[in-house]
């Protein structure tokens, strides 16, 4: 075991490395750089900027430099000093930027997650017990209208219902008076108000998939001679279920847990955008088009991190799960 | 948020369940509740007499304060009410698209040691008291209000302009070369004297006519003010080389320029004194995205009955997307807002306005004229010649039908005519804009067979003289807040094709469009444009730099002084004998003759095709906000965009807050 995930480790590094390089280098490749875009959005609102300026900041941002100088300068500093460097264009440290919006990020991710498996599991077990039911068509129906509208426009359509039904503040996870009020009850209790709709927005999205599954495994399960036994020894239906085919059902979501750190992280980029969510999504978004190469390789390199630690994760559970997995190569 | 407790994961599991329940009720109730209680406290109006705002009283009752006396200049600036004398308090609520965009500075804190007047068309003292220019403006002499204080207390003094000179716009490190609007046409920054605590004498070299222009632009005339008691401790003319750059590294910037720019902002660095209205109290690159802005006490206004500006306590300004942005103004939820809001939504406001307790102005929108601005100087030496032909572009522009594109696009609203200076200009002339508009095909047929490109091959495009097809690629950036572009321009590539040109629409992202214009790689750079005070920024007009719209290799050769770019015709060397001639003017009869010459030139010669203009840019006000301007003044860059209206001198009449 313990070979196993030393191995697993060792192949980490490599594709940590990769993944920082291409990052960064995916990033430069639009044409122009952080400058030209602030160009072309001064100019968007009627004004120019003074060649003499632009020279003065190409040389403060060090933009000229070559791409090996700026990713040895990117990265050294962050594996030396764990500084992730300055974000141009809001001139703030990038860890900075990200730690803000991180506990907000997290709220979001979290309370996607458990309202997903709240409403999912148990319609799930509920589907497969009563399979070509009225009740099991009417939810998988719904699970696939829910997994076929895009985010984006659930969002748009939740928040102009909001809008037109309700006369509520569109976007934003706080009210306007309480954004940057201390933490108090009230504004907890707006956060609550204002974080439904993406929770649910995101939520349902995701229900569909773990519904389906499961469905499938429950299936599976509840057709087992073991179940046959327990249900001919009077075992109650309720006490049947939960006590064992659901618990083998669960195993897939325990071994893909991993999988959910990088999600937790971004925040569901596009819904979050169109809600105006500060959360970390969208600050990528804008790091991104405006060619914020240290905000945006930050970012980047962060969720690809949380995602091989999260399949890292995932494959020791696996492994010390099932033992087969530890012999073949790792 | 912080506070760990552990709890199983059955427990975790309940709860969960017990949350997201707790989410979707509170969700809906809230709804229809009312407003949410108001943080700011409940300072709002007070007693009718009070020359200064609660808020301020109480501070000062608390001995945070000095009294008002002490805080205003001997002789405040009296800024006349737009339509009577207003009380104190209330928050005013914007929202943004852009987090970095400081333009809300400018619009309701803006500073500087001159402004505009009411009617933008001249300067008046704002900081100075007093203001004279020579007869050769050469030399510009300012005598400052006596008492004047930053919004920390400390004492504002020609010292500050005289750091801000010599330590900032006078600093290679910062400027490289000379910014533009502080360089006499030699390229050369001027000298400045400070004979006293309150005079400050800047001498240009040779005249520079648009020097008192520059210091009103709003977006100019706070770059001279800069707090030297603050950001001494950041420079290393004046502290040490060492301390400053442990400071600046301390804060995680890799040298000192980029910490004292970063300290210096007065939008994100709320430490930094202000001398405007309002000061930044929580920024909005923060975590929250958005930002608070609070009355400045020292502010250095009053009404006429000597109550000191402004009224309002508050502004708030959420960073949002477009959409959200666009709701919230129909919502009722943006107090004061006119730049940010498309034209396109106008609509929705309107519908919404009387529900929601808001109304719906129409200023006038500026920049917002579209028009085709063919490339003159073109890589390519033959298209170069073919579109240096007046005749070409006015058959081009005889071709579009624009009375159609008006009806379809924007319901018969909006003005054809071609980008020059209107009748509120000085540089105005008689009848200007308004050639070879009518959609006349025969004439821009016969115009094309004229200039040499009668001959045409099998599908019906003409050719150039050296037989290749006239085609030609349409570059523009897609944002269809003003005049739906994208439509615009398939409806003259269809009107085109009638004539035997081709071309071809593509629409690019901001920074290519940028790097292709600056590259003088295109062939027709469609773009909006502004028709007023171009002499602050001539890029639309003269081709002085690499970023011009209508011939970047010339304007390369200018800035070059020759040396790099294209080197341009006569024609265009007029062009930019005017310019000098106009920036170098003695006075500013000299200066408009030659504004006229140069728009003389472009009407007769079309350099930039205009489509259509935009009637008007809506404002949505707050019904219980007084005091904005309802007639239509310039939604205009150059004016400090909604500061026009003096937002200091709005007020609630029933402050909430």
């Amino acid at each position: 075991m313990l070979r196993f995930i030393i191995m697993r480790v060792l192949h980490v590094i490599p594709t940590l490395v990769a993944i920082s390089v291409i990052a960064f280098f995916i990033i430069q490749l639009p044409p122009g750089d952080f400058l030209t875009t602030q160009i072309a959005s001064l100019e968007a609102q009627g004004q120019s900027l003074d060649p003499a300026q632009l020279d003065a900041l190409r040389a403060r941002y060090g933009i000229g430099d070559p791409f090996w100088v700026q990713y040895w300068k990117w990265i050294s500093n962050i594996l030396l000093h764990g500084d992730f460097g300055l974000s141009f264009q809001f001139q703030r440290p990038v860890s900075a930027l990200i730690a803000e919006r991180l506990p907000l990020t997290l709220a979001l991710g979290v309370a996607t997650l458990l309202f997903t498996w709240a409403i999912a599991l148990p319609a799930g077990v509920y589907s497969a017990m009563k399979q070509h039911s009225f009740g099991d068509y009417t939810i998988s129906g719904i699970g696939f209208i829910a997994l076929a509208v895009p985010n984006f426009l659930a969002a748009l359509v939740l928040a102009y219902l909001g809008f037109e039904l309700f006369g509520q503040s569109v976007g934003g996870l706080f009210s306007p008076e309480m954004v940057n009020a201390p933490w108090s009850m009230a504004k907890f209790v707006d956060l609550l108000e204002h974080l439904w709709i993406p929770v649910l927005v995101i939520g349902l999205a995701g229900t569909a998939g773990v519904i389906r599954v499961t469905r499938a495994n429950m299936l599976d399960e509840l057709n087992k001679p073991y179940v046959t036994t327990a249900r001919a020894k009077g075992l109650s239906e309720g006490r049947l279920v939960t006590k064992y085919p659901l618990r083998i059902a669960m195993n897939p979501f325990i071994s893909t847990a991993g999988w959910h750190l990088p999600s937790l992280f971004d925040g569901e980029i596009i819904v979050a955008q169109v809600l105006a969510l500060s959360t970390i999504g969208p600050l990528l978004l804008t790091a991104l088009r405006s060619q914020d190469m240290y905000l945006a390789g930050g970012i980047i390199l962060i969720i690809a991190v949380l995602t091989v630690i999260g399949t890292l994760l995932s494959d020791i559970l696996l492994a010390a799960v099932d033992p087969r997995v530890r012999f073949g190569k790792a | 948020m912080t506070e760990r407790t552990t709890v199983s994961r059955r427990a975790l599991l309940k709860f969960g369940g017990g949350a997201t329940a707790a989410v979707a009720l509170f969700g809906i109730s809230a709804c229809t509740g009312d407003e949410a209680p108001n943080p700011f406290g409940d300072t709002a109006g007070g007693d009718p007499d009070a020359l200064e705002s609660p808020l301020l009283a109480e501070r000062v009752a608390a001995g945070e304060l000095p009294p008002l006396t002490e805080r205003l200049p001997v002789n405040p600036l009296v800024v006349e009410p737009w339509e009577s004398t207003g009380r104190f308090g209330g928050t005013i609520r914007r929202a943004q698209t852009d987090a970095l965009d400081n333009g809300i500075l400018q619009a309701f804190a803006g500073v500087g040691l001159l402004e505009w007047n009411k009617a933008a068309d001249a300067s008046q003292p704002s900081l100075a008291e007093t203001f004279e220019k020579s007869d050769d403006n050469r030399v510009y002499t300012f005598v400052l209000r006596e008492g004047l204080r930053w919004s920390d207390g400390e004492p504002f003094t020609s010292a500050d302009v005289l750091f801000t000179v010599d330590r900032f716009l006078k600093n290679d490190v910062f400027w490289p070369g000379p910014p533009f609007w502080f360089s006499d046409a030699g390229q050369q920054r001027p000298e400045v004297e400070t004979p006293d605590e309150r005079t400050v004498v800047i001498t240009f070299e040779r005249p520079f006519a648009l020097f008192e222009k520059f210091l009103c632009h709003p977006a100019v005339s706070y770059q001279f003010i800069k707090p030297r008691h603050y950001l001494e401790q950041f420079h290393p003319d004046v502290t040490d080389r060492a301390v400053v750059d442990e400071a600046a590294s301390a804060a995680g910037f890799d040298s000192w320029d980029q910490y004292f720019a970063d300290r210096d902002n007065w939008w994100t660095n709320p430490e930094r004194p202000v001398m405007g209205a309002f000061m930044v109290t929580s920024s909005a690159s923060g975590g929250s995205g958005t930002a608070e802005l609070e009355r400045n006490p020292y502010y250095y206004k009053t009404d006429p009955d000597g109550r000191q500006l402004p009224y309002v306590d508050h502004v708030q300004v959420q960073v949002l997307e477009q959409d959200a942005l666009d709701l919230r103004a129909a919502n009722g939820d943006l107090d004061m807002q006119g730049h940010f809001l498309g034209y396109n939504t106008t609509q929705v406001y309107v519908q919404n306005a009387e529900s929601r307790g808001f109304e719906v102005l129409r200023w006038q929108a500026t920049a917002s004229l579209l028009s085709i601005c063919p490339n003159l100087s073109h890589q390519d030496p033959v298209l170069r010649e073919v579109l240096a032909d007046v005749r070409v572009r006015a058959a081009l522009s005889h071709a579009i039908d624009r009375e159609e594109m008006n009806t379809t696009l924007l319901g018969g609203l909006g003005v054809a005519r071609h980008p020059l200076a209107t009748e509120d200009s000085d540089y105005y002339v008689e009848g200007g804009g308004q050639r070879f508009l009518d959609y006349d095909v025969a004439e821009a047929e016969r115009l094309l067979d004229e200039a040499g490109l009668a001959d045409r091959n099998g599908a019906g495009t003409r050719l150039l003289p050296d037989g290749r097809p006239f085609e030609l690629v349409l570059l523009y950036v897609a944002n269809d807040s003003g005049v739906p572009q994208t439509d615009a321009f398939e409806m003259v590539r269809r009107n085109w094709a009638e004539i035997g040109v081709s071309i071809v629409v593509r629409p690019v992202d901001g920074t290519l469009y940028t790097e292709l214009r600056a590259s003088n790689d295109f062939d027709l750079d469609g773009t909006t444009m502004p028709e007023n005070d171009w002499d602050l920024e001539p890029v639309w007009f003269i081709p002085t730099a690499s970023n011009s719209h209508t011939a970047p290799g010339y304007g390369q050769w200018y800035s070059s002084g020759g040396t790099e770019g294209i080197e341009p015709t006569d024609e265009i060397k007029q062009l930019m004998d005017e310019w000098d001639a106009l920036r170098t003017a003695e006075n500013d009869e000299a200066r408009i003759e030659s504004g006229r010459a140069i728009m003389r030139q472009h009407d007769e010669n079309v350099y930039a095709i205009g489509l259509l203009k935009l009637p008007f840019q809506p404002i949505v006000v707050n019904n219980g906000l007084r005091n904005v301007r309802d007639d239509d003044p310039a939604l205009s860059f150059y004016y400090g965009r909604e500061g026009i209206s003096k937002p200091e001198q709005m007020y609630f009449s029933e402050p909430t807050s």
